[in-house]
């Protein structure tokens, strides 16, 4: 009860601050705080968010400084986590990661998000030629296993940061591309599109201004768990040795690091892999939640 | 229509996808920043080599030209010779197609004969204790890098207590199998998770239906309502998402050759990788995206089989 009023006393000042517009904006921030999975989900990713930004101050140790007298420690007072073969602080270096972790998201899907939104919306708003020409290449691009084309990519151009963000983008927009055509699709033929056609506002006033607004949701949900796959994706490519190199600490490389010396030390690659699980599982839940809410 | 003549028409459809596929695999060559040849052999090389390996790679001659000659030798079944096995690369890849192939098989597998009674059992008892744990669990197994699971199952079950094999493949059938039941588990794992939720919520709304009311009025057991009449509707939607899944299957069956160390086309990939073998890339790129598409193609018809509207309409 006292949660409600006191939502009801923010938007209220909400809506003398910005109109009646961003209401609705706010309601519907407010529903998917209230759904358990997406605002669990969305704490998880948070957190990770700020670690990641204020990871060199949080870190207690420079994540590349090795001090061979320290190898191998196991976790303990000084180390929480332990110290790598070279001396290096895990604890440092998964914190550090974080920060890769959020870039990978945030320029990968990014990239795959705004390219899949305006593929899709000229492959379903003008159909025709230039549809069947975009869904051709979607389709043969997604005829490859997404991690098999990615390696092919990477082997082009180079193993690397910057190549992976841009290795994920080009394989992944296919995706946002056939869920937003086949929004435009239905879309469409309903009256406001109609109406805005018969006042003869411009196809870019229609499709960004009018459709865009109205089929996006799909492509936000589809992009929170599109983050999940992408982080399991970056840390496998890692792992593999095509993606991040050492001594870069993207998990998937310390995991590699880590892998001949599960025996002696299994904190090397145990805290990055746990890193790994805490942000696929905080996109799944909010992914989920979103879902849940959009299903509804 | 009939299914032949659907069966004809997909066929057809995928043609120009093909069309395109082939002409990504061949611009792979051409993507390469700089020169491809310099790119291979290193900037040690001579130009007498390099000047070699552009002839015996077609560079010098036009785009188009060089797309000709390629589609025409794989016409006629070749692909080209690998750089560092200076093998043919068709050859290469069917010698160890069939580890990849069993993997993948054998994890298809174990997912159902995990996911099946899972499911069944999650969906008998909706809403407690196991429906909450097959949930809680699949969170995990999807959380989970798949590298990172065999890592852990490498140390526990093969080192530590020395179970299973760590590496490589055996000979003779019984031993294969053996090599592979811990790779092709884990490789498993993920789709088992998936088919394990499609098939509970699917199950849990085909329950609702009214014959099934219908069935437990004249007082069938629950045995035979799930099994003989709700299974069966529930079935649909999980074969789509094996079947659409195996790509996935198999693009994760690199990273699982290479924990496991088995002798398949995905750790040939690797390798190719790291010794540039650009050719040897194409190829396997090619037989991936090539398996990929027939299995779709089998799993299109496979659902007319099934549920015949769909190509009825």
């Amino acid at each position: 009860m006292n949660n409600r009023n006191a939502g009801s006393v923010i938007s209220r000042s909400i809506n003398l601050l910005f109109g009646d517009e961003n209401i609705a904006r706010w309601e519907t921030v407010k529903k998917i705080i209230r759904n358990p999975n997406s605002r669990i989900g969305l704490i998880m990713i948070g957190i990770l968010v700020l670690v990641g930004i204020f990871a060199p101050f949080i870190a207690s140790y420079d994540p590349y400084q090795q001090v061979l007298t320290e190898s191998l420690e196991p976790p303990g007072l000084s180390h929480p986590f332990g110290t790598d073969l070279y001396g290096r602080d895990v604890m440092s270096r998964v914190i550090h990661g974080a920060w890769i972790a959020v870039k990978i998201c945030v320029i990968g899907v990014g990239i795959a998000f705004i390219i899949g939104n305006l593929a899709g919306a000229l492959s379903g708003y003008y159909e025709g030629w230039i549809d069947t020409i975009i869904m051709r290449i979607v389709d043969s691009i997604m005829a490859f296993p997404f991690l098999v084309l990615v390696i092919a990519i990477m082997a082009i151009f180079g193993p690397g940061l910057k190549n992976l963000y841009f290795a994920i983008a080009i394989v992944s927009w296919c995706q946002y591309a056939r869920i937003v055509r086949s929004r435009y699709l239905s879309e469409k033929e309903e009256d406001y599109v109609r109406a805005a056609e018969a006042v003869g506002f411009s196809d870019k006033r229609i499709i960004f201004g009018h459709l865009m607004p109205n089929s996006i949701a799909p492509t936000i949900v589809y992009a929170s768990l599109d983050c999940a796959l992408v982080i399991l994706l970056a840390a496998s490519l890692s792992f593999v040795g095509v993606g991040a190199q050492p001594p870069i600490p993207e998990w998937g490389a310390q995991i590699a690091e880590g892998r001949q010396l599960l025996q002696v030390g299994w904190w090397i690659a145990t805290f990055p892999a746990l890193g790994i699980m805490y942000t696929v599982i905080g996109f799944s839940l909010i992914g989920d939640g979103l879902r849940d809410m959009l299903e509804k | 229509m009939s299914l032949e003549r659907y069966a004809l028409r997909r066929f057809l459809e995928m043609i120009p996808v093909l069309f395109i596929v082939l002409f990504i695999v061949f611009l792979m060559l051409h993507f390469i920043p700089g020169d491809p040849a310099k790119n291979i052999l290193g900037i040690m090389a001579t130009p007498e080599r390099l000047e070699q390996l552009r002839k015996s790679l077609g560079l010098n001659e036009p785009l188009h030209k060089q797309f000709y000659v390629f589609l025409t030798q794989l016409a006629r079944g070749s692909l080209g010779t690998s750089i560092r096995y200076k093998a043919p690369i068709t050859e290469l890849i069917f010698s160890r197609l069939r580890v990849t192939l069993s993997l993948v098989f054998m994890s298809g597998v174990f997912c159902v004969a995990i996911s099946l009674p899972l499911s069944l059992w999650a969906t008998k008892h909706r809403g407690k204790f196991p429906d909450y744990m097959a949930r809680i669990s699949s969170l995990f197994v999807f959380s989970m890098p798949e590298f990172w699971t065999g890592l852990l199952f490498l140390n526990i079950f093969a080192l530590r207590l020395g179970w299973f094999p760590t590496r490589g493949w055996g000979s003779g059938l019984l031993d294969n199998i053996y090599h592979l039941f811990l790779p092709s588990f884990i490789l498993g794992l993920f789709l088992t998770a998936l088919v394990t939720r499609t098939l509970r919520s699917d199950m849990i709304e085909v329950l609702q239906k009214e014959y099934i009311r219908t069935a437990k009025t004249y007082g069938f057991s629950d045995r035979t309502i799930y099994l003989k009449y709700a299974l069966k509707n529930a079935l649909l939607p999980t074969i789509t998402v094996l079947g659409l899944n195996l790509g996935w299957l198999l693009g994760s069956s690199v990273v699982i050759e290479t924990v496991f160390s088995l002798p398949g086309i995905g750790a040939m990939l690797l390798d190719a990788v790291i010794v540039r073998d650009y050719p040897l890339i194409q190829g396997i790129s090619l037989v991936f995206a090539l398996a990929i598409m027939l299995n779709n193609y089998i799993v299109d018809i496979i659902y007319g089989l099934i549920d015949p509207r769909i190509y009825r309409s």
